[in-house]
């Protein structure tokens, strides 16, 4: 269930909104660092300066894109993920996200086996995508050099397996509350 | 993805995914700024990235990182019950109305309700409903204002459209403006800058006054 009030107030920027998604979402946010960075330290600081950046920032949130705690998952996502790219970790993030760490990490397992059903739906070409950019991280241009074939193709595919994906697993969208 | 003006297309999923490099993050960033079309799509994208971080237990922040957040952002903070009671009082009173909207009256008026969604949340005010004048009908009408007579902000159920007066301490009229509907709920009008020295607010339909409120602040009528 969406937070309108919440919403409306993050987009505009005010101080307040950023402390409350914080609270509201930052059990969610810091795992998704940590899952990634695999450091305390590190997982705190993405978190941190995600938000700080948003708000110096201004603007980068409007409810018409989705639900807030979607977008910051994205945000500290990419921010981890520029992390590991920027400290040439590439050995470690080829290393770990997946199998078999991936299961030793507290999952959830109600979700994690609505995933995996949702992953075995999907042709083996767009396993193979959603492992690679998703689980492991890497970038369209890495996935391409990695399997040989062309940008174009290998975005093409990442696009179609995370569209095929949402058919499956994405909540209904649009439900707001104040 | 070469030109901002583009549509971003497939790089919404890759975005989402975090499978762009910096540079080809950032267009997408500038695009988004400027597209509708594309945050939507993106949000979606977004969506489903988050349903699979779901697999994951969430895990409870270490209190350094709360405290470092407290530190950044409380200060600067409202209660939050203020501001839900402040956004709930809006949105409760006004009409959800489509992100996208053709009408001229109409995005004007949802501009209007942004200037006044912004207001509310940042700043304090006071409300009072209006009172029948003689035997003509009044709807259901009340004016919001900033205790500081910023800002003001008349809204009246129903889709009329009505002038708005504001009498001085002196006795003397000054027009405010004119509300406008909004669709079958509520009309409204927002002033961003209420004239300094109005203590009450007049409504009137057909040049017929028939509404007044007091827009003095004391102790009783006070949001909050």
């Amino acid at each position: 269930m969406r937070d309108a009030v919440l919403e409306q107030a993050f987009a505009h920027g005010a101080p307040w909104a950023f402390e409350a998604a914080y609270r509201h979402f930052g059990g969610r946010l810091y795992a998704t660092a940590l899952h990634l960075l695999r450091d305390p330290q590190s997982a705190q600081d993405c978190v941190h300066d995600v938000l700080l950046h948003l708000w110096k920032r201004g603007g980068a949130y409007s409810s018409d894109r989705g639900s807030l705690e979607a977008f910051l998952v994205t945000c500290v996502r990419n921010d981890a993920l520029t992390r590991l790219r920027n400290e040439a970790r590439r050995a470690t993030l080829r290393r770990g996200i997946v199998e078999p760490d991936r299961y030793e990490l507290d999952l959830d397992p109600i979700e994690h086996a609505r995933i995996e059903r949702a992953i075995a739906q999907l042709d083996p070409a767009h396993q193979k995508m959603v492992e690679l950019a998703y689980y492991r991280g890497l970038t369209h241009s890495e996935i391409a050099a990695q399997l040989a074939e062309p940008i174009g193709t290998i975005k093409s595919r990442i696009s179609a397996a995370l569209r095929s994906l949402r058919r499956t697993l994405a909540p209904p969208t649009g439900s707001t509350t104040a | 993805m070469n030109n901002v003006t583009s549509h971003i297309d497939d790089d919404a999923d890759l975005y989402a995914l975090g499978a762009l490099d910096a540079d080809e993050r950032a267009t997408v960033d500038r695009h988004l700024a400027t597209c509708s079309a594309c945050r939507a799509r993106v949000g979606e994208a977004e969506a489903t990235v988050h349903a699979l971080a779901l697999e994951y237990h969430e895990i409870v922040p270490p209190v350094a990182l709360d405290r470092r957040i407290s530190q950044r952002f409380e200060r600067r903070a409202p209660a939050y019950w203020w501001t839900a009671v402040a956004a709930a009082l809006l949105i409760g009173l006004l009409p959800s109305v489509p992100l996208v909207l053709e009408h001229t009256a109409q995005q004007h008026a949802n501009t209007q309700r942004d200037a006044a969604a912004i207001a509310l949340l940042n700043s304090h005010f006071a409300h009072a409903q209006f009172v029948a004048i003689g035997a003509s009908g009044l709807p259901s009408s009340k004016v919001i204002f900033a205790r500081n007579r910023d800002w003001m902000y008349v809204m009246v159920s129903g889709s009329h459209a009505y002038d708005v007066e504001g009498v001085l301490q002196n006795g003397s009229a000054v027009p405010l403006g004119v509300t406008v509907p909004t669709g079958s709920t509520t009309s409204q009008l927002f002033l961003q800058h209420a004239p300094a020295g109005v203590e009450h607010v007049i409504l009137r339909q057909n040049g017929i006054a028939i509404g007044t409120a007091r827009v003095l602040t004391p102790k009783s009528i006070e949001g909050h």
